[in-house]
Formats: C-alpha cells, sequence, structure tokens
C-alpha cells in the first residue's frame, strides 16, 4: 500500500482520532487520540494494516508527557501520539494489542516515568539495582544526584 | 610484533580473563580477533580463561557501567596473586565518550587498580598486543624486584 | 511447576556484551526467560540532548561496535531531513557501500560465534579469517577497522580513489568466493543442522504478533526489508532482493544470513562499479528548525528505529533509539518455549543478539533441588554432548 493508500484507510476505519491524520512527510503519517482512546486506535490500525509495532518513544514537553507510538506496514509509518498530564503519567498497556510493547513500555517508565496501567511485568529494564525509585533521567527537570562528574 | 610476543609467552604462558564492563563491543572485538587465524595468539601460548581463579591477566572494556562495578570488584579479588590489569581503549582510561553519562563510572581505576591502559576507540589488534608485551615486560619486573612496590607512583613522575 | 536456580558465573572468552537471563524450567524443558540487559545501559538518549549534532554522531556510534555505521547514518539522515538538507549522490553511494560492507562484517562475525556455541570451531576459524578482508577494505575507505567515522550532516567524510577501487573490488572477489562456500556449509553439514532444523521454531503469524524484525522475521518467511520498503540512500537505484526463508526455525535464520552475505557482496561490488562522480558533502546549516521524524534503517541484525525532535538548535531535543535486537526478544523467548536447556546457546545466537550472552544465565526450576552453577561454556559444552549423544555422532 502507498502512504496515500495507508492514509485513506485510517481516516475511513480507524475510530477514536482526535484529529485529522496527517501525511507530514513520505511515508510518515501523524495521528493523535487522548489517553482513554489509545487502545482503540491502535486496534483499529492494527485492523487496517500497520500490524508491526516498530517503538514506543516517551517525550518530555515541559507541560506535558507524550507518548508516541509508531506503527507500520511495510515502510509506511503512523506515528499516533497521546499527551499525558505531568502530575499523572498514566496511559493503559498496548501489550494486548502489541505484545512486543512489553519491552518498550518497561523502558518507558523506567528513563521516563510513565505508567502503564495494567502492564503484565512491570520492572525496570535499563537502570540498575541500586538505581533510587522515582529518578527518571529522561525528564528534562532530572539532575544526576550531588557529587560525581558534571553530566555530560 | 608477535615475535616479542612469542619471546614473552613462552617465558610466562599468560592467561587472560576478559571482562566486559558495559562496553560498545568494538574493544571486544577486537580483542577476539586475536584468537583467530590472522593474529592467532595462542600459538603463542596466550590463552583466554573462562574462570578469574586461573587468570594471570584481566583485560577490561568498557567505561564501567554502575551495573558492572560491584561484579568487577569481586572478580578482581577472586584472582590470585600475582595479578596484573589492563584497561581497553578510551573507555577503559576515563570512560571514554561516555564519561559523565549517568549510568557511569568512568575508568577502569576508579574500581580497581590498573596496570597498563592501552588507547584507542578501540585499539587495533597489533596495538593491544602490544599492551599484553608491555604486561608480561612489567610481570617480569615486578618478580624481579620482589614485587609491586618498586614502581613509581604518577605524583611522584610529575614531582 | 518445579523451580530450581542455577546461577552462572559470568566469564566467557568470547566476549560481546554481557546479559543477564533467568530460565524458569519444568526439569529439562523451558518455561520462560527473562532478560536483564542493564548491564550496558549508559545514559547515551540523555546525553544526546547536550551534545551537538556532530558530537552526538559520535556518540551514537558506539552505541554498538559492531553495526556503529547503521547509527550513524540513522541519526545522520535523520537530522538532514530535519534541515531539508540532501546529502550530494556519491555521498549517500558510498554510505550505502559502507553499510553493506558492515552487513557483510557482522553476518560473518555471527556466523564465527554461531559456529562456535555449537562447538564448530573451524567455522568460526575461517569466518573470522575472512571477516579480516572486510576489516581491511573498511580500513581502506576509511582509515579504521571498527568505528569508521564515515558519516557528518550533511554527507560523508572519506572519498574513494580509482586505486582504491581496485584494491576494494579484489577484496570483494575473493568475499564472493568466501561467501558462497558458506552457503553450501550451511546446508550440508551435519554438525549445523542437527542444531538448527525444527529448533526454535516461529510461524509466520507469531512473527508478525512479536514484532520481529530483521533476519529473525524473514527466517520466518515475513518479507519486511527497511531497504526496499521505506527506502533510504542508494537503495533504490542498487539492485536487491529481500530474502526469506519458509523455515521459519534457527535454519531459517541462518539460511537469511548465509544468503545476504552473498547478496551484500554483489551489492558492494555493483556499488564500486558503479559509484556516481561528483561532491562527498553538501553544507549543512548549524541548527536545524522545530521539528519531528522517525528515521529506520536496515541494519544487519533488523529495523532500526531513530525518534528526533529538534528545536531550532544545534543539538537534538530529544532522540529515543529501538534497536532491533530488543525488537527481536519476545520472539527468543516464544522461540524457546518447550526446548531443552541444551537449545538455549543456539536459539539465542540465532537473533544475532547484540548484547552478549556471555554473562549471567539464571536457571530457575522450583522444586527446592540441588543448587548449581554453570558458565556459559559449560552451556554450550553440555549443548554440544547433548547433541552428540542424542544423534550418535562422535
Amino acid at each position: 500500500m502507498t502512504d496515500e493508500d495507508v492514509l485513506a484507510k485510517i481516516k475511513a476505519s480507524v475510530l477514536g482520532l482526535t484529529e485529522e491524520p496527517k501525511l507530514a512527510r513520505p511515508r510518515r503519517i501523524t495521528a493523535r487520540t487522548t489517553p482513554d482512546k489509545v487502545l482503540t486506535v491502535l486496534s483499529g490500525l492494527k485492523d487496517a494494516g500497520c500490524r508491526h509495532l516498530s517503538a514506543i518513544s516517551s517525550v518530555d514537553l515541559g507541560d506535558a508527557f507524550e507518548v508516541i507510538y509508531h506503527v507500520s506496514v511495510g515502510g509506511v509509518l503512523v506515528s499516533l501520539r497521546t499527551s499525558l498530564p505531568k502530575a499523572t503519567p498514566l496511559v493503559p498497556t498496548a501489550t494486548g494489542v502489541f505484545p512486543v510493547a512489553v519491552l518498550y513500555e518497561r523502558e518507558a517508565h523506567d528513563l521516563m516515568g510513565i505508567e502503564f496501567e495494567g502492564h503484565p511485568d512491570p520492572r525496570p529494564l535499563l537502570l540498575y539495582e541500586g538505581w533510587p525509585e522515582g529518578q527518571y533521567p529522561l525528564r528534562k527537570d532530572w539532575k544526576p544526584p550531588t557529587g560525581g562528574e558534571k553530566h555530560a | 610484533m608477535l615475535k616479542r610476543l612469542a619471546t614473552w609467552a613462552r617465558k610466562k604462558s599468560p592467561w587472560i580473563l576478559l571482562f566486559n564492563s558495559g562496553a560498545c563491543n568494538a574493544c571486544d572485538i577486537e580483542v577476539l580477533s586475536l584468537i583467530t587465524p590472522r593474529f592467532d595468539v595462542e600459538r603463542l601460548g596466550v590463552l583466554a580463561k573462562g574462570t578469574p581463579r586461573h587468570a594471570d591477566i584481566l583485560i577490561v572494556t568498557g567505561p564501567v557501567t554502575l551495573k558492572q562495578m560491584e561484579r568487577l570488584q569481586r572478580i578482581y579479588d577472586q584472582m590470585p596473586e600475582p595479578k596484573y590489569v589492563v584497561a581497553m581503549g578510551a573507555c577503559g582510561a576515563l570512560g571514554g565518550i561516555f564519561k559523565g553519562l549517568y549510568h557511569v563510572v568512568g575508568g577502569v581505576d576508579k574500581v580497581i587498580p590498573v596496570d597498563v591502559w592501552v588507547g584507542g576507540c578501540p585499539p587495533r589488534p597489533d596495538e593491544i598486543i602490544d599492551g599484553v608485551v608491555k604486561v608480561l615486560q612489567l610481570m617480569d619486573d615486578d618478580a624481579k624486584h620482589g614485587g609491586k612496590g618498586w614502581r613509581q607512583k604518577p605524583q611522584e613522575v610529575a614531582a | 511447576m518445579p523451580e530450581v536456580e542455577i546461577p552462572i558465573g559470568p566469564q566467557h572468552p568470547a566476549l560481546k556484551e554481557p546479559v543477564n537471563f533467568k530460565v524458569i524450567v519444568d526439569g529439562e524443558r523451558i518455561v520462560r526467560l527473562d532478560l536483564d540487559i542493564s548491564y550496558n545501559h549508559r545514559g547515551i538518549e540523555k546525553a544526546a540532548e547536550t551534545r551537538d549534532f556532530h558530537k552526538a554522531l559520535y556518540l551514537v556510534e558506539r552505541i554498538c561496535g559492531i553495526c556503529s555505521h547503521a547509527h550513524t547514518t540513522t541519526f545522520a539522515k535523520g537530522v538532514e531531513a530535519l534541515m531539508g538538507i540532501e546529502p550530494p549522490k556519491r555521498a549517500q553511494w558510498l554510505r550505502t557501500l559502507v553499510a553493506e560492507l558492515e552487513r557483510i562484517h557482522s553476518h560473518l562475525l555471527w556466523l564465527g560465534v554461531a559456529a562456535h556455541e555449537i562447538g564448530y570451531n573451524t567455522l568460526f576459524m575461517y569466518a573470522w579469517r575472512d571477516r579480516e578482508t572486510v576489516q581491511d577494505i573498511l580500513e581502506t575507505i576509511s582509515g579504521n577497522r571498527v568505528n569508521y567515522g564515515m558519516n557528518a550532516i550533511g554527507g560523508v567524510r572519506r572519498n574513494i580513489s580509482d586505486s582504491m577501487r581496485i584494491a576494494i573490488l579484489g577484496g570483494l572477489r575473493v568475499l564472493s568466493e568466501r561467501a558462497a562456500y558458506y552457503t553450501q556449509v550451511i546446508r550440508e553439514e551435519e554438525t549445523l543442522l542437527v542444531r538448527t532444523r525444527g529448533v526454535g521454531r516461529l510461524p509466520t503469524e507469531r512473527a508478525v504478533a512479536l514484532g520481529a524484525v530483521g533476519p529473525v522475521a524473514r527466517g520466518s518467511d515475513v518479507s519486511f526489508d527497511v531497504r526496499r520498503d521505506d527506502p533510504y540512500l542508494a537503495y533504490d537505484e542498487v539492485p536487491f532482493d529481500v530474502i526469506t526463508s519458509t523455515a521459519n526455525d534457527v535454519f531459517g535464520r541462518v539460511e537469511v544470513r548465509a544468503k545476504e552475505l552473498v547478496q551484500s557482496v554483489q551489492m558492494a561490488i555493483h556499488i564500486v562499479e558503479n559509484l556516481p562522480e561528483g561532491p562527498t558533502m553538501a553544507k549543512a546549516p548549524r541548527t536545524a528548525p522545530v521539528g519531528e521524524y522517525v528515521s529506520r534503517l536496515e541494519a544487519p541484525r533488523g529495523e532500526l528505529l531513530y525518534y528526533l525532535r529538534t528545536k531550532n538548535t544545534d543539538k537534538v531535543d530529544r532522540v529515543g533509539i529501538r534497536t532491533p535486537t530488543l525488537a527481536n526478544w519476545p520472539s527468543v523467548v516464544e522461540a524457546i518455549q518447550g526446548h531443552v536447556i541444551a537449545d538455549i546457546p543456539v536459539v539465542v545466537a540465532a537473533i544475532d543478539p547484540c548484547l552478549s550472552c556471555t554473562s549471567r544465565m539464571t536457571f530457575v526450576d522450583t522444586d527446592g533441588g540441588p543448587k548449581g552453577s554453570l558458565s556459559w561454556d559449560d552451556l554450550v559444552a553440555y549443548g554440544q554432548k547433548y547433541y552428540r549423544e542424542k544423534e550418535g555422532l562422535p
């Protein structure tokens, strides 16, 4: 399918989007939804042909967090984003729709502190066991603990 | 360079233990190249050993991540004297390009004493062999002096 | 379910990165496989936010010393897309050449290590000896055997002369013969076939559902290759096929890599013979405007993905990197279900992990039985012995 085909299919069949999906660049579609509708949209995208979850990105925008699900069909990548409040960055787990999300969500939790409700195995993935709880290094306001080298 | 190694190895037949403290793998594959046909250090008596209890020389790659810090210490403690440590590459020296990153200690000698540093990112196999030869030389010199105590400390050299 | 914990000692002379596995077994059969990859987490994504694009390039190059060019290319082309610049043709072709050379060296490296895991040391030595030819070619082009530093924002930092072309083609012709030899070996060698056929089964449907990428996916007949599906660099002009296998098991993954090895050599020859003339660098601005882009690339191990955000500065605001091995891990976990412990080295090696199996393997078998310790070496030796006895081989 060409990126135009994929876009048309999404517009026609995927429910729960809060904005018109757009072709941002060749083979790159962006879409948006709210946290409560994420699973609906992800299932819809999957049914529309996007059966591969390539990655889940987490971003600290300063005034909010953003979680972006990158799903694809062949070369066409759809980036579905949702905004989460800073105080309670909570979104349902996508593992029921895309099993590979199990590791990507652990990473987003570990480094950015996003909570994935219902995750079957919410253990740290990358930070070692001695890492202090509640310290999320990818957050913009995170500072390394005092003492030691200047953070590069 | 291989001839020098052969001379030394015949005297000592060093057993080497490789420890990856969180490296990108570049140093590790260059060390591994040494036992493959082009360099083939095993025929010179240099052996890679699996356990710390039998090793003479510990080669450490990586900048030492927080996760590996304790294990590195433990491996070193398990080695019998006389034991020698080679820190590989820019990472082994000061953490390399990863210096200051939040999950990195930054340099092998922040955790255990180091005898030889081999520079590079990664060092080439011939530079690694050079490093091994230096260690063997050091082992010989130390034996002659009855231990490591005779070696000049860095601050004495600076003065 | 009986669970016994057997911690495995860490040290192994054959490198690769440290990782900790926890295997839950029921007697001999594996029930679950857990992964601990914190051993070489360094904090690269965070560090990239405080380094300008040029410095960040050197940083991401060292995420992995085996597929370093894949990382810098994905990053560079992503930043270039955000800047709205396009490297000149010759630069794109040179990037492609090094990418395919990297695939060759990576597959040979994997072939050797995988052979070593099943006790086939001769093959390990042959593969790594032949790999030296690739290292020499890469050194001729870039000045370094590993971490070649080819890329800059806007193009490539090195060029190849006519005399270099002759030398490179000579090396590639040797590799062509060797690659053909390896495809023959994997089809005929009894030791290899016994350990790979029917092992680590992953049906096509499951490979798709579990998000598998690269040779793992293609070895289960999933026709997905970023070079064809989301073309970049010179891949829309250099002829190649997407190689798949219907074996849907470890042998399938082996077969795909062996054939890719042959093909990458052919592609490299084609690139050197048809290299367009022209400059090798486009002028890059100092900053990138506000924007967002997902850059994808087919690394030797599979789809590599960089999520990039820029905000009108000379640094990324955010870079999110998803490496192929992470994508393939759930497939390993599924493929190893019901297998015996002896199969672990092979099934894990079959995904060509860019994190090492060198480190701990904790076996958890719950009947409170005797605790033992197994090094990776012991495990590999156990696997070899198990299969020799099983097949009545000497």
